[in-house]
């Protein structure tokens, strides 16, 4: 999980800084997979098959709106279907243009779900959009899913029954385009398929936009079932011919897409740069705007508090053994605390600095468990100094000892918790 | 000069116009009746259209039929039907009109009265620049 995440910030970045050359480019290959898909169901015209027409098409598609590349994809159905029969074409547009007019006009921007959905269907993973376009999109994406589905069913209509009418030597006109009307009007796959992609589609979008957790991995869940579901119901009552472990597989398979894909999409910000140009009456401006971005997750840096760190420069000649120099620096932690009593650190910093002597104040447990009972010796007067500094700061700092919380002794307190003085002292002791 | 705050809000201005604003702009010079007018007007053709086309269709498809008994069919009753499959049909599509358009215009309305208050934040930031401009020019001793 934490890689799909780190990837996303990655590709939110990439997006971001290139945008304006990957659309371009993941255009071309939609639109290359999309007239590649179209020539391979419908081959009849082999002059639209050649693949320097698909490149020129998907070339200017890269650079034209997404209606523009369904407007190049219906004229190519056509076209192939000029192939079979000129009925078939005249079928075709008729059918085209009551869908734009009837439907698509109210989901002007909902092209990619018309473009994608028989590419789905073509790949045996037809509920990968719904559920997909339930993720991203809303309730509207049904009627281009709708559309796009009507028109895979079309190209199959072709290829199945008007292809094999139209290569018999003697063709009745009535029956043709009875059969034309009939495969569009009366075909029940289609239409448990455009139940099946409508309900799915809603499905995922409600349960998408609950306030719940988890709502979007549910909704791919819930999505794929009910696909599963409808379509297997529709099999079962309408007796169609449905292969039961290719819907499977292909539901399965849409799932763990759409699965991806909400990975991806959920919390994620897309924006591009964007290059705008205007001018007042001085200049000429030439703005390039780049969408501010997240810092992902900042690295981490564990900052050891211990004595050794402050004394890098000073024992730079490296003459020094370890244990002469862990012998050093506890003896003059210990001479240090004495010295901190006497100058408390003002600035409360949390590190302790030997050179500059900021040194915070030793709690009064630590001293009477360990210095202040001795009476004699370096160690007793230690431990009696400290004390002393300790008796004196507390008729100073009245506030404190009633027991109110300052901040800076909050800090000193995790200062404390952090080095184990306990343990230095102890060895201290242990070598006097 | 350049000025940065002048440089923001010109950009800002300027990716509207380029983006969203270039229909919304256009939206809004109507009234809104106007424009809902407008766009029922566009909805009763292409609503014909499609209701014609989708006739043709039908008319295709149940050909066998329609040929069989075009001498039996009451054609009253069949215009009778088929005109109140038109008038169902462009009610509905009517209404959704309506309120899509409807949506667009105070959408449209909203975001064209931001742009016209941010085009007024830039003209103050012109004036106050000129006017610091003026300041700084000496004095003519008469």
């Amino acid at each position: 999980m934490t890689i799909f995440l780190e990837l996303k910030e990655k590709l939110k970045e990439i997006y971001a800084e290139y945008g304006t050359y990957i659309l371009p480019v993941l255009k071309f290959f939609l639109a290359l997979a999309v007239f590649q898909s179209i020539n391979h169901t419908l081959d009849y015209v082999p002059a639209l098959g050649n693949i320097f027409i698909v490149l020129i098409l998907s070339l200017i598609c890269a650079i034209i709106p997404l209606n523009g590349m369904v407007f190049f994809a219906m004229v190519l159905i056509l076209l192939q279907c000029t192939g079979v029969h000129i009925l078939a074409a005249a079928f075709g547009a008729v059918l085209f243009l009551a869908l734009w007019v009837l439907y698509l006009r109210f989901a002007p921007g909902e092209a990619l779900a018309l473009v994608l959905t028989p590419l789905a269907c073509a790949l045996h993973i037809p509920a990968a959009v719904p559920i997909a376009f339930g993720l991203v999109g809303g309730p509207v994406s049904a009627l281009s899913v709708s559309c796009g589905l009507v028109v895979y069913y079309f190209m199959r209509l072709i290829v199945e029954r008007i292809a094999v009418l139209a290569a018999g030597e003697e063709i009745d006109m009535l029956n043709f385009v009875r059969t034309l009307a009939e495969g569009v009007f009366q075909n029940e796959t289609l239409l448990v398929a455009l139940i099946c992609c409508a309900v799915t589609l809603l499905v995922v979008y409600l349960i998408r936009t609950l306030d719940a957790d988890y709502a979007w991995q549910i909704s791919v869940i819930a999505g794929g079932i009910a696909y599963l579901v409808i379509q297997l119901a529709g099999a079962l009552f309408l007796e169609l011919d449905v292969s039961v472990p290719t819907l499977l597989a292909g539901t399965v398979g849409s799932c763990l897409i759409c699965f991806v894909l909400q990975l991806f999409v959920f919390g994620g910000d897309y924006s591009r740069s964007k290059m705008f140009r205007f001018q007042d009456d001085e200049y000429y401006y030439y703005v390039k705007a780049i969408p501010k971005m997240a810092v992902s997750n900042p690295k981490r840096t564990i900052k050891t508090i211990s004595e050794e760190e402050p004394r890098e420069d000073g024992d730079s000649d490296g003459n020094e053994t370890a244990d002469e120099h862990e012998t050093y620096d506890t003896e003059e932690v210990l001479k240090e605390y004495t010295v901190g009593r006497e100058e408390p650190d003002v600035q409360g910093s949390g590190n302790m600095d030997l050179r500059t002597g900021e040194i915070p104040e030793i709690p009064e447990e630590l001293l009477a468990r360990y210095g202040a009972p001795a009476g004699s010796g370096q160690d007793g007067e230690t431990g009696n100094k400290a004390k002393d500094a300790g008796e004196a700061e507390q008729g100073q700092r009245p506030e404190q000892a009633s027991g109110e919380t300052d901040p800076e002794e909050q800090r000193k307190d995790e200062y404390f918790q952090s080095v184990d003085f306990e343990e230095k002292l102890t060895d201290t002791l242990k070598r006097l | 000069m350049l000025s940065k705050e002048r440089i923001r809000q010109m950009t800002a201005l300027a990716r509207y116009e380029q983006e969203e604003g270039k229909k919304e702009m256009k939206i809004s010079r109507y009234y809104k009746n106007d424009y809902v007018g407008l766009m029922l007007l566009k909805n009763f053709f292409l609503t014909t259209i499609g209701y014609f086309l989708v006739l043709g269709l039908l008319a295709v498809w149940k050909i066998e039929w329609l040929m069989e008994e075009i001498d039996s069919i009451d054609l009253r009753l069949l215009v009778v039907i088929l005109v109140a499959a038109y008038a169902g049909m462009l009610v509905v599509y009517s209404l959704l009109t309506i309120f899509l358009s409807l949506n667009k215009y105070k959408k449209a309305s909203k975001n064209v009265k931001k742009y016209t208050q941010r085009l007024g934040i830039l003209l103050r930031e012109y004036d106050r620049e000129e006017r610091r401009a003026n300041a700084r020019k000496p004095a003519r001793k008469m």
